[in-house]
């Protein structure tokens, strides 16, 4: 069971690979994949540090999460910045990171459960990278600009998105319960998370091809 | 204390939210590509439509173009040629009355009966009033009558299916037309048959001839080499009916043209 989970780890971990290849790979990237491989090659970084401090200096790695939750959101907030050119969308992402930035100081400074505070900024940043990305489909498929969907690089990556941040958020909403219960129990819930990494990687790596070959 | 079974059971639950994600997406995707595929088709029709326009426009200026110049032959040149000719008889009774030799007005008479005929024939061509007057039957028979050298047979049923649809009756008249001068022109025939079935969906025009005949890709060929009015002329006219052109080459060559007739009624 742990040997499951240990490769399971390794491989989600090591998933971002990847698509960091296909993008480290070209030289003419568009602004909006370079934003992308910014957020790769920082969740990367994350994993590594997170490996680092719980495998090499046995500490606690709930840090990490504050971290990679500001990544996401901010980087991520950039890349749909970029992708819809829309000025009354552009105008919420604005505000919302304004807020949320109001929100994870308030977090860090009031709330004193180190696991809690980190994931209630994650999961208020699931929310609105999964709404993001929905708001994305609608707009594609209302505007019919693209011929063929299927081969379009950005649908996929838009897909990874949503596809990953839904699972997480999913996983984010009991891991609190489950923490409090029994330690042990994760070993059944955090593959949901795990297995969504490594889907999300795969989709994006796809999304990143078809984009190098368009 | 949390069991396992409801670890368990949201374990399954997130996996199949997972996989219900993945599945909308995917929904996404084909409802897409069905929607494009319409809004494509029905751009194509559009095109189709205007293209039709634009072809029946094309049609009806040139039939308008030919009325007014068989109007005019007839109405202004044929009475100036047969006044002419009947100076032209007066004076070689005169002549001949007082003994002296008209055979050069005589002939000069000749030149003059020639021509009213040809101006004559090539009236009835641009402006077929037999087929304004009497349908399509009798204009096709009309003209199949004054074929000579060749044994012409046809026949025609569902006349009353083709009445109130003069445009496609001219269409179809002038498609036989071209599609006869081009054998008779091209091909050493001695037998024609030509048939007209009509029924409420469609009019079928057979040609069958004893010549060496072509197939549709020869056909095809032609018409995309050729500079001429007459295979562009009958490829406009077969679009614009919306009708099926399939011409064969065998023992006896034979030429089909099936034209639906089930919109006619709008003409």
């Amino acid at each position: 069971m742990v040997l499951a989970y240990d490769i399971l780890m390794y491989t989600s971990a090591l998933s971002y690979i990847i698509p960091l290849y296909l993008l480290i790979n070209d030289k003419t990237l568009s602004i909006i994949l370079k934003v992308l491989s910014l957020f790769l090659v920082l969740s990367l970084a994350t994993e590594f540090v997170s490996f680092y401090a719980i495998n090499i200096q046995h500490k606690d790695n709930k840090w990490v999460l504050h971290i990679y939750t500001l990544i996401c959101q901010f980087n991520l907030s950039l890349f749909y910045w970029f992708l819809i050119q829309n000025r009354v969308i552009r105008i919420f992402i604005l505000a919302f990171n304004c807020l949320f930035l109001l929100f994870f100081i308030y977090n860090i400074q009031f709330i004193t459960d180190n696991l809690m505070r980190a994931q209630l900024a994650y999961l208020l940043s699931s929310m609105f990278l999964i709404c993001i990305s929905s708001f994305y489909f609608y707009k594609v498929y209302t505007e019919m600009k693209i011929t063929n969907l299927f081969q379009d690089g950005l649908f996929w990556i838009n897909s990874a998105f949503l596809i990953y941040f839904s699972s997480t958020f999913y996983v984010s909403l009991f891991e609190e319960y489950i923490r409090s219960e029994d330690l042990n129990l994760l070993y059944y819930t955090w593959p949901i998370q795990l297995v969504s990494t490594i889907i999300f990687n795969v989709i994006l790596s796809r999304g990143i091809w078809l984009m190098r070959k368009q | 204390m949390v069991n396992e079974k409801t670890i368990i059971l949201t374990v399954l639950a997130g996996s199949l939210f997972i996989v219900v994600i993945i599945i909308f997406i995917f929904v996404v995707g084909i409802n897409y590509r069905k929607k494009m595929i319409e809004r494509d088709s029905d751009y194509q029709l559009q095109l189709k439509n205007k293209e039709l326009e634009m072809l029946k426009r094309v049609i009806e200026t040139q039939e308008t173009e030919r009325q007014k110049i068989a109007a005019n032959l007839h109405d202004e040149i044929n009475p100036l040629l047969v006044s002419m000719k009947h100076v032209l008889t007066a004076q070689a009774r005169e002549l001949a009355e007082r003994g002296i030799d008209s055979s050069r007005i005589s002939n000069q008479n000749e030149v003059i009966n020639s021509v009213i005929e040809n101006i004559q024939s090539s009236t009835r061509d641009l402006s077929p009033r037999i087929l304004y007057k009497f349908g399509l039957a009798r204009g096709i028979n009309s003209y199949l009558g004054d074929i000579e050298g060749v044994d012409v047979r046809y026949d025609f049923s569902g006349e009353d299916y083709l009445e109130h649809t003069e445009t496609i009756n001219l269409n179809i008249y002038r498609i036989t037309l071209e599609l006869i001068n081009n054998i008779r022109k091209y091909e050493r025939i001695t037998k024609l048959h030509v048939s007209l079935n009509c029924t409420e969906r469609s009019a079928i025009l057979r040609i069958l001839h004893d010549g060496e005949g072509i197939t549709n890709e020869e056909f095809n060929q032609y018409a995309s080499q050729s500079r001429g009015i007459g295979l562009n002329s009958i490829i406009a006219r077969v679009k614009l009916l919306e009708a099926r052109l399939d011409l064969t080459k065998d023992k006896d060559s034979e030429i089909v043209l099936e034209v639906p007739l089930f919109n006619a009624r709008k003409d």
